[in-house]
């Protein structure tokens, strides 16, 4: 690849904030440009690997030339692969330059739900919960956002409460439920436990 | 803090209801020590939670004494020592946050109140001061995340995430203040949603009069205030509650799950009835 600065159309020496509003700046124009999908995510991997290079070397972690491997682009999977792996390694702040740079558009179900994992991480509860309800509504049957979905709307009423009583006396509920189905099982002239 | 970090008595044990007095009584005896008696009156059951989190992350042994009560010395209490320096630190913020809420409530009340709060500020200024040279690193984490605050809430309308981000990053900066590489990451954590759950609980119980004397207040903008201020402080308490089961602490663990999954559930459920309430009559 060329000098990741000349990409971005920055030189030498540019601060974070100008390389950030570069990158919106081009993110932005590819993902308006008649391109096709295929053509779209291989620019956005080019730019994504310039602005990972810059961004390194701006906070001294290590110089471009090192920094390139041939990323595979997992293109069909997931539109923003690239941004999952930036949250996975714990990179929040770059995982949101990218997101903030696709223009509102294309802001779909996975787009709102990465934003919530990342308000999430952040502790910013409300935010996160506000999108992860945006995914659901976008994509209602998706295993994922429905998930993180459930598990904040479980809280949002309460229901960190009731989790930890009923876990402590799960064996007893077990035993209690038993008993009354044998219970209506005999009225019924059936049996469901023999010896009681 | 405000005084809404505290125990919910109901589920509580008796050993465990002693303990936790036990906590908050050295608080007291150790305020009196470091800043003088009428220092004392400034004690909330704020500081013995964090004195309790501190305790219950190291690996001190606990040792309990009995005592007598200062102020009322037929009254037998315990004395639970062991690490002093929490308590050192608890009771320097203490003091340090009462001047701060004196600063804030300088600059928002009526004319005659202000004259009584001139009278005593140069009290708290020297407590202040005290406080200061003790800890520096407390004070400015303090005066910092004041300063944020004082900032935001100048601003148009901030979402509550915002405005709630500069209280939260104090005591999130306060929880891991002197925390082992280990445990920092996990306190940090415990702590900003701590504050969150503290700022929104004050921001509700204050919402009333807030809007009366046209103050700032993060659900200003909210159709609903019962079910805006309810969904944000559960959504933090339940996010607090997974970050217990990350934790491990030697002491106290029961008393702080009492505090966070139950205590906290409480003042919702106290301020809740309070608008409930109001709306009936």
């Amino acid at each position: 690849m060329n000098n990741p600065y000349e990409y971005l159309g920055l030189s030498r020496g540019a601060n974070e904030e100008q390389v950030k509003s570069a990158y919106k700046n081009i993110a932005a124009s590819i993902q308006n440009s008649s391109a096709s999908d295929s053509e779209k995510s291989m620019r956005m991997n080019e730019l994504n690997n310039a602005y990972d290079a810059i961004m390194n070397e701006l906070r001294g972690t290590s110089s471009y030339s090192g920094a390139y491997n041939d990323n595979q682009y997992n293109s069909g999977a997931s539109q923003f692969s690239d941004v999952r792996q930036r949250i996975n390694t714990g990179r929040i702040d770059d995982a949101e330059t990218i997101l903030d740079g696709i223009p509102t558009s294309m802001r779909n179900a996975e787009w709102n739900y990465l934003k919530g994992v990342i308000h999430q991480r952040r502790g910013w509860m409300n935010e996160a919960f506000r999108c992860y309800q945006n995914a659901c509504r976008l994509e209602p049957s998706n295993q994922e956002y429905a998930a993180a979905f459930n598990a904040l709307n479980n809280n949002a009423h309460g229901g960190y409460r009731r989790s930890r009583k009923t876990s402590s006396d799960g064996v007893c509920d077990l035993c209690t439920g038993l008993l009354c189905a044998d219970c209506c099982c005999e009225c019924c002239g059936g049996d469901l436990i023999p010896c009681c | 803090m405000f005084g809404y970090v505290t125990v919910y008595k109901p589920e509580l044990k008796i050993k465990e209801y002693e303990a936790y007095k036990g906590v908050y009584c050295t608080l007291c005896k150790e305020m009196g020590k470091e800043y003088g008696f009428l220092s004392r009156f400034l004690l909330s059951y704020d500081g013995a939670f964090y004195v309790m989190y501190k305790l219950g992350l190291s690996n001190d042994n606990i040792c309990v004494n009995k005592s007598r009560c200062t102020f009322n010395p037929c009254k037998k209490c315990m004395k639970v020592c062991a690490g002093d320096n929490a308590y050192k630190i608890a009771s320097t913020l203490t003091v340090i946050l009462a001047y701060f809420k004196l600063i804030d409530n300088l600059n928002d009340s009526s004319f005659f109140k202000k004259i009584i709060l001139y009278l005593i500020y140069p009290y708290f200024a020297f407590l202040k001061n005290k406080a200061r040279k003790k800890y520096p690193e407390i004070f400015e984490i303090v005066e910092d995340e004041m300063q944020h605050q004082f900032e935001i809430e100048k601003e148009d309308n901030p979402a509550p995430d915002k405005s709630a981000d500069p209280t939260a990053k104090m005591l999130s900066r306060l929880f891991a203040f002197g925390e082992s590489d280990k445990n920092k990451t996990k306190a940090e954590k415990f702590g900003y949603q701590l504050g969150r759950v503290v700022y929104f609980l004050d921001a509700f119980d204050d919402y009333n009069d807030d809007l009366k004397e046209n103050t700032f207040n993060p659900f200003k903008n909210t159709d609903n205030i019962i079910e805006d201020a309810s969904l944000s402080i559960n959504l933090s308490i339940g996010a607090l509650c997974e970050s217990m089961t990350e934790h491990h602490f030697n002491n106290f663990s029961s008393i702080i799950e009492n505090v966070i999954c139950d205590g906290l559930n409480f003042q919702l459920d106290r301020i809740t009835q309070k608008y409930r309430g109001e709306n009936c009559e």
